[in-house]
């Protein structure tokens, strides 16, 4: 069983949303999207009791709910096999659920099935209000049948038994994680595990406990602690005449303390094994996790299902383990979905799985990074933009605004800058770039087509051209309303990203062309020729084109310039400003015949 | 798609072979743990008989729903709601009977409904068919293409003349033959089975039997209720109904003399017959005493309330304006909406409750409809405004009401000597 659809209604900082799940999706988007609310959300919904937390006015979108107010979450359950719904009385019948048809093409259930492709659902939905009187706040778990009513003001609702809740098989590892806690019989899952991989080891307890029943050596009979005890002993039957012996025991002296008492140790080389808690968490997470996968393979095994949500898997885990842990966990779950804020985990994934999640006053969208796989007919930039290069289209789309630029050596020119910028420690002024603004490895210069991909995922999508003849010619393709980008931005007339670089350069020329013409060959002191050869590919004359030794020695060189790097992070955070849309000097709205364009004023 | 049918006079066990069939069934197809017996009737007291019986079926051990057909349709129509509108149908308001049961069938025509219903309930049962409308015929009918239906019936019982003929029959037989029953069993006073058939088959009464008897009691009501009051004090044992077909007049001066005073030479009684009020008397009763304004505050409508709150279903609906200020702030409400809380109290208190058994008690023949008593006494006024058939059935439900003894207080001779008294033959 899967989850499909998820719908999310007054909860946190989602007012309304719905996310349609693959098999395994990878959430991203920037922070504060709601990407953590998302899976809180379907804990609430299809977590076991101990998995919901205890609900405040917070949990409510606004943060003051009123009577009417509720918070509304509903999961369209999903992969009952076989599809025959009478094949399934525990979930579809009077007294349970009514069941629906969920179409995958259109993300949309229906009452009646009315073609093959669509999928018997089982809709399970939660709620919650806040009560004035007892201020607290009321929940219901219960099977959903049509929208419009409310569970709290009418009767006949059926409520989700738990067993269907256990079946789903539905576990989160939140990001706010414990792990030494899982390891333990404290924690849930691992008697579970522990449970479904065989039984309690009962007769191991029981013996344990025997042992501490009646030690060998009793504290009680310590030679400092005997006269003491003898005393109190001696006290006891003197003022009630009874013969009642203290003894000091170990534990509660039955099972269960036993099982609780468990802490687990590591044993890494050393003579004594180490607890857990002492030990990095980077171990101990790999541990449970391969704990919840041997749990999960059982679960598989036995024909049930194991839903599984991770946030942030990139917490704790090793980069090289992190591939193979999410390989391991996609292979032995019906459904996984984790959240990340790492591109290198996003970039794992097929981007079909990334969903990109954006919030925007509430309302919340989750929009694949590609809709569909790439068909034979896609052009080799596009392939690349989410193949090779997944990794840093992903982290643009974690950002608010992208920004496209012409090509793939204006992507490579900025994030040089970027880097450059964020290297600088002591700076205390702000750049937005790279934060809330994400820059695109555009291919071949296919600005346009790139713009037109991204924006079916990505609503706020800038593209950046040069002040060529050529870059003009996009701008005005780019102007297109099919192109899907917002704003146009315009290096000024004629200028090119290396004509950027000569005006960065130009902060403190002197010095930054000596140090060059030492580190590079062919650079003379003169910074108008440098420009013209980064412009060129002509490597017989010193054209630097495309020579990312030559960028990174010329950005180094930036970077360890006071002035220059002022006038990169100027540069950086005023095109971060203007995708934003907000006002800045540093660029001029231009209207050229039909075009209008942002045009860059150094 | 299986249907078995039992019809049958009053009194020839219908419902019994209708339990012996079921019976028979489970032990056959043993139930699986979700599975459960659907029971549905039209009225809440035949409801509570079948809920009654089918606890005693050992092999059911209690797994069955007793329900009335309207509450059935109800909850359908609230848990389908969604394919309902996907088909374009409006959802009927709460209260309107004939129009949800009307939808109920719509959704039941439906494959994936009727199999949804029979996943819970492999067995539908039916009792009292005959006095199932159109559009509940319909439900039953639709329920039967998946589930097993077994359902008892005899058109002579059917009261409601728009409902003749009775719409089970018009699809019935392209289901099943019924299964004729003709052993009496409610009774085996030979006079009294002999009075019941010559009704139902338009013939003369035998008038002055021991256990059946015809009285003629015209003028004053006093001369009727000296009549009742002795043929009570003598009756050696077992519960009374007064039934009539029309409770105003006579019927109700009659009752009164007899609940007031001792009567007659022999001073028997005062007894203290108690009519049975029907739901819909009950209910604007309660609504007429509490004078609720059209439109009132949260505050104003417990006031009006509170002086009734010792009955259930005020309370109830106290219960929930409360919850409804607290869930949803609702701080106003119309008369109607208070009017639907009380009517679903009473509905509530219906369905779990049973009337006390009283010695003596005082009806309508609808209220009687598939109730027995000991001992019967139909008063028979000038004002019964039907034709000749309809009197038939309901004089034949009346006495067949009887286990004991039945007597007949007929206001006028010329009465005594027209139908239902008279068989038709006669009369031409």
């Amino acid at each position: 069983m899967q989850v499909a659809l998820l719908k999310i209604e007054n909860f946190r900082g989602i007012r309304s949303g719905t996310i349609q799940f693959h098999n395994h999706t990878v959430l991203i988007g920037p922070n504060n999207s709601g990407k953590t609310t998302i899976i809180e959300a379907l804990a609430l919904v299809l977590g076991r009791e101990r998995l919901v937390r205890t609900l405040t006015e917070h949990d409510f979108f606004g943060s003051n709910p009123q009577p009417a107010d509720r918070i509304s979450i509903l999961a369209t359950i999903t992969g009952f096999e076989p599809e025959d719904f009478t094949a399934h009385p525990d979930w579809f019948r009077d007294g349970r659920g009514v069941p629906k048809w969920f179409d995958p093409q259109t993300g949309e259930v229906v009452a009646e099935q009315t073609h093959k492709n669509q999928s018997l659902a089982c809709q399970i939905a939660f709620a919650a209000r806040f009560d004035h009187e007892s201020i607290e706040v009321e929940t219901a778990r219960y099977f959903h049948d049509d929208s419009g009513i409310d569970v709290f003001a009418e009767e006949g609702f059926v409520t989700v038994p738990p067993k269907l809740i256990r079946d789903v098989g539905f576990f989160l590892i939140p990001a706010s994680r414990s792990w030494d806690r899982m390891l333990s019989f404290g924690s849930e899952l691992f008697r579970r595990v522990i449970r479904t991989a065989g039984g309690l080891p009962a007769e191991t307890v029981l013996a344990e406990r025997d042992r501490l029943r009646s030690p060998q050596q009793r504290l009680e009979d310590d030679e400092r602690i005997q006269p003491i005890v003898d005393e109190v002993n001696a006290e006891i039957t003197n003022l009630l005449g009874l013969d009642i012996n203290l003894q000091l025991r170990l534990t509660a002296t039955d099972s269960n303390s036993v099982l609780e008492s468990i802490v687990p140790h590591f044993l890494t080389g050393g003579e004594h094994a180490v607890p857990s808690k002492r030990e990095g968490s980077g171990l101990i997470s790999l541990q449970v996790l391969f704990l919840l996968l041997h749990f999960g393979q059982k679960r598989l095994e036995n024909g049930e299902s194991f839903c599984m949500a991770l946030e942030e898997p990139e917490l704790h885990l090793p980069p090289a383990a992190q591939r193979r842990v999410l390989s391991r966990l996609q292979s032995l779950s019906t459904q996984t979905i984790v959240s990340t804020h790492s591109p290198l985990v996003a970039g794992y994934c097929d981007a079909t799985d990334l969903l990109v999640i954006r919030n925007d006053s509430g309302m919340l969208s989750a929009v694949p990074m590609l809709e569909r796989p790439l068909g034979q007919d896609a052009i080799n930039a596009i392939r690349k933009l989410f193949q090779i290069n997944r990794v840093e289209t992903a982290a643009a789309m974690m950002c608010e605004y992208i920004i496209v630029p012409e090509g793939k050596l204006d992507f490579d020119w900025l994030s040089l800058l970027m880097r450059a910028v964020e290297l600088e420690k002591d700076s205390e002024e702000l750049c937005m770039f790279g934060v809330r603004v994400g820059l695109v490895p555009t291919g071949d210069a296919k600005i346009k087509e790139t713009c037109e991909m991204l924006s079916n995922a990505h609503p706020k999508v800038c593209a950046l051209v040069d002040g060529d003849t050529e870059g003009k010619r996009y701008a005005r393709e780019l102007a297109e309303p099919t192109a899907g980008v917002g704003k146009v931005l315009c290096w000024p007339d004629e200028w090119m990203i290396e004509d950027v670089v000569g005006w960065i350069i130009e902060a403190d020329e002197a010095e930054v062309m000596e140090g060059l013409s030492r580190e590079l060959d062919g650079v003379t002191g003169d910074r108008a020729e440098l420009v013209a050869q980064l412009k060129s590919y002509e490597r017989t004359r010193y054209g630097m084109k495309g020579d990312l030794i030559a960028y990174e020695v010329i950005a180094n060189a930036l970077a360890d310039n006071p002035s220059c790097l002022q006038r990169a992070r100027t540069m950086l955070h005023a095109l971060a400003q203007v995708c934003a849309g907000e006002t800045t000097p540093y660029f001029e709205q231009v209207r050229d015949d039909t075009v209008s364009s942002l045009v860059f004023r150094p | 798609m299986t249907v078995t049918a039992f019809e049958g006079p009053a009194g020839t066990g219908k419902t019994h072979s209708l339990m012996e069939q079921l019976a028979g069934a489970v032990e056959r197809n043993a139930l699986a743990s979700h599975e459960r017996v659907l029971a549905l009737t039209f009225m809440h007291g035949s409801r509570r008989r079948l809920d009654s019986r089918l606890r005693e079926i050992e092999a059911l051990s209690r797994r069955f729903q007793a329900s009335t057909l309207d509450s059935f349709a109800w909850r359908l129509c609230q848990r389908w709601r969604s394919l309902a509108r996907s088909l374009g149908h409006a959802i009927p308001s709460e209260g309107n009977f004939d129009l949800t049961c009307s939808l109920a069938a719509a959704l039941l025509a439906r494959p994936a409904v009727s199999a949804w219903v029979c996943a819970s309930y492999p067995f539908i049962v039916v009792d009292e068919a005959q006095d199932l409308s159109t559009e509940r015929s319909m439900m039953i009918q639709e329920a039967a293409v998946a589930c097993h239906v077994l359902l008892a019936f005899d058109e002579f019982q059917c009261l409601n003349p728009t409902l003749r003929p009775i719409p089970i029959q018009t699809w019935l037989p392209e289901f099943c033959e019924p299964v004729k029953l003709d052993t009496c069993r409610r009774t085996e006073d030979a006079e009294l089975l002999e009075a019941a058939r010559a009704v139902r088959d338009g013939r003369s009464v035998d008038r002055d039997g021991r256990s059946f008897k015809l009285a003629v009691t015209p003028g004053r009501p006093q001369f009727a209720a000296t009549y009742l009051a002795n043929f009570i004090a003598w009756r050696r044992g077992g519960n009374v109904a007064v039934l009539t077909p029309a409770r105003r007049g006579f019927a109700t001066n009659i009752v009164d003399l007899v609940r007031a005073r001792p009567l007659g030479k022999s001073r028997n009684g005062p007894f203290p017959i108690e009519w049975e009020n029907s739901d819909a008397a009950e209910r604007d009763a309660l609504w007429e005493g509490l004078a609720m304004p059209a439109n009132c505050n949260v505050s104003d409508a417990l006031a009006h309330l509170e002086p009734h709150s010792h009955l259930p279903a005020v309370k109830s609906s106290m219960e929930w304006i409360g919850r409804q200020r607290r869930v949803l702030g609702t701080d106003e409400f119309t008369a109607n909406e208070i009017q639907r809380q009380i009517d679903r109290g009473l509905a509530a208190r219906r369905h779990y409750g049973s009337r006390a058994r009283t010695e003596y008690s005082a009806m309508t023949i609808h209220q009687a409809k598939n109730r027995e008593f000991d001992h019967v006494v139909i008063i028979w006024p000038y004002t019964v405004p039907s034709d000749d058939e309809q009197k038939r059935r309901l004089l034949y439900n009346a006495l067949t009401r009887a286990r004991r003894s039945c007597l007949v207080l007929v206001q006028a001779q010329k009465l005594a000597d027209a139908p239902p008294f008279v068989g038709e033959a006669v009369v031409a």
